[in-house]
């Protein structure tokens, strides 16, 4: 396993490159992320695989991350980047209770429903949600085919 | 299985080797999940990592290459030629599969025919793009002589089925109807127990040569079993010596043409050896010799 945890260490500056594109994406909304956020998400993130016994080979998902949720009625400047930071936790975790059934971009766009809509921007009741509820997206058949599930009568 | 080749380099070496792989591994991650995902789960990692390390090993032997080589030449293409190497692998597996299918002894012994089915499966579902090295294959039918347990992946299918077939090939030198007599001796429920059934044909053959019992049809009469119990004045290296003689006289009289099978045959009397030497001791061999 020792040669794995050489990989945060590898992929971290591929993390750091992205967050330069992604403060060009989100300046429009008002949203940008200083060094010390970046310092401090580039933490969260190790600490998130690590947690969740994940490994992450290159950079990408932070800035889907971004682009998923840039535009949300629910993200001001002032808890931004404490926002992504949860946000980043929640992704991995799920990613790992799902048994990466779902696809990342399929995540990100499960998530983002939830949150915009029935979360109405609340972390604590993103987090609390269930994995059946993550795969009720109509385009997520495949992941409730693959958790067994019968179609949802909700949607 | 990545620590066991890291132990053939400098510490610099290991550091180097280790980016490599790792890199590599990326790229394998990214055609495992066709790039719908950019993380992966530690236990996934460390077996597709272990999949790399396997099918590098298994290039190196198999073209006897020396294990730094890992390190002079670019690893992706190292890799590609690993996996071309995995693939003649499975294809010559599949081949003697079908041998094996079609020189298995007809002897309905449940243990061998599950054995034959289970491999059949794995050879359908072996991938050796990802996990080469798993060998997720139920090997319920005992070979005379035991497999190296190191062996992984193809490497383990491949060298049961070239003992299987050695073993066919000793076998069909009798008829079948003198195969079920000496099987259903040797065994209450022959058909259902796990047992070898070249060990018990190569110990009567033997057996054979040495009292000069009748081969072709691996019969002994009662006198020629008394004569086999004069083993017994034997210390075990005088044994040894015995059952090595009698295991080329059975080679010969047979025409075993192949020196693989010959060799297969002496080391199966070596084998022998111990248990007919424990047995005579304790003033019996009928159980070896039928």
């Amino acid at each position: 396993m020792t040669e794995l945890s050489l990989l945060s260490a590898l992929s971290a500056p591929a993390f750091e490159a992205e967050f330069a594109a992604c403060n060009r994406i989100t300046e429009p909304f008002g949203l940008t992320l200083s060094k010390a956020d970046r310092a401090a998400l580039l933490n969260r993130r190790e600490q998130a695989l690590r947690d969740t016994g994940r490994v992450e080979f290159s950079g990408g998902i932070f800035q889907k991350l971004v682009y998923a949720f840039c535009d949300s009625p629910y993200l001001a400047q002032q808890h931004y980047a404490d926002t992504l930071g949860v946000l980043l936790s929640l992704f991995y975790a799920f990613k790992s209770d799902l048994e990466d059934e779902m696809t990342d971009n399929d995540l990100l766009e499960a998530m983002r429903d939830i949150f915009d809509h029935r979360a109405q921007g609340s972390l604590a009741y993103l987090a609390d949600i269930t994995l059946s509820d993550l795969c009720r997206l109509p385009s997520h058949d495949d992941c409730r085919n693959a958790r067994g599930e019968e179609e949802d009568t909700l949607w | 299985m990545v620590n066991a080749l890291m132990q053939s380099f400098t510490e610099a070496e290991r550091c180097c080797l280790q980016e490599r792989l790792l890199s590599l591994l990326a790229a394998r991650a990214r055609y495992a999940t066709q790039g719908d995902s950019a993380s992966l789960s530690i236990e996934y990692a460390q077996a597709l990592l272990d999949g790399i390390v396997y099918a590098l090993q298994v290039h190196l032997r198999c073209h006897a290459l020396p294990v730094h080589t890992l390190l002079s030449q670019p690893l992706p293409a190292l890799y590609d030629d690993a996996l071309c190497t995995l693939q003649a692998l499975l294809e010559r597996a599949r081949a003697l599969y079908l041998h094996a299918c079609a020189t298995a002894p007809v002897f309905a012994n449940r243990a061998l025919h599950d054995t034959l089915r289970g491999i059949e499966g794995f050879l359908g579902r072996y991938d050796y793009r990802l996990f080469p090295q798993d060998s997720h294959c139920t090997l319920d039918y005992p070979l005379c002589l035991p497999q190296d347990a190191a062996l992984q992946g193809v490497e383990r299918i491949l060298a049961y089925l070239q003992a299987f077939c050695m073993e066919n090939a000793f076998l069909q030198h009798f008829s079948a109807e003198t195969l079920n007599k000496l099987l259903n001796a040797a065994c209450p429920d022959a058909q259902n127990m796990i047992f070898n059934l070249y060990e018990c044909a190569a110990a009567q053959a033997m057996g054979c040569v040495i009292a000069q019992g009748d081969l072709r049809t691996l019969t002994l009469d009662s006198a020629q079993r008394t004569r086999l119990q004069r083993l017994a004045i034997l210390d075990l290296p005088a044994l040894r010596a015995r059952m090595q003689a009698a295991s080329q006289q059975c080679a010969a009289q047979l025409h075993l043409a192949s020196p693989d099978e010959q060799l297969y045959l002496q080391r199966a009397a070596d084998a022998l050896c111990f248990r007919l030497h424990a047995a005579l001791r304790h003033g019996t061999a009928q159980h070896i010799f039928l």
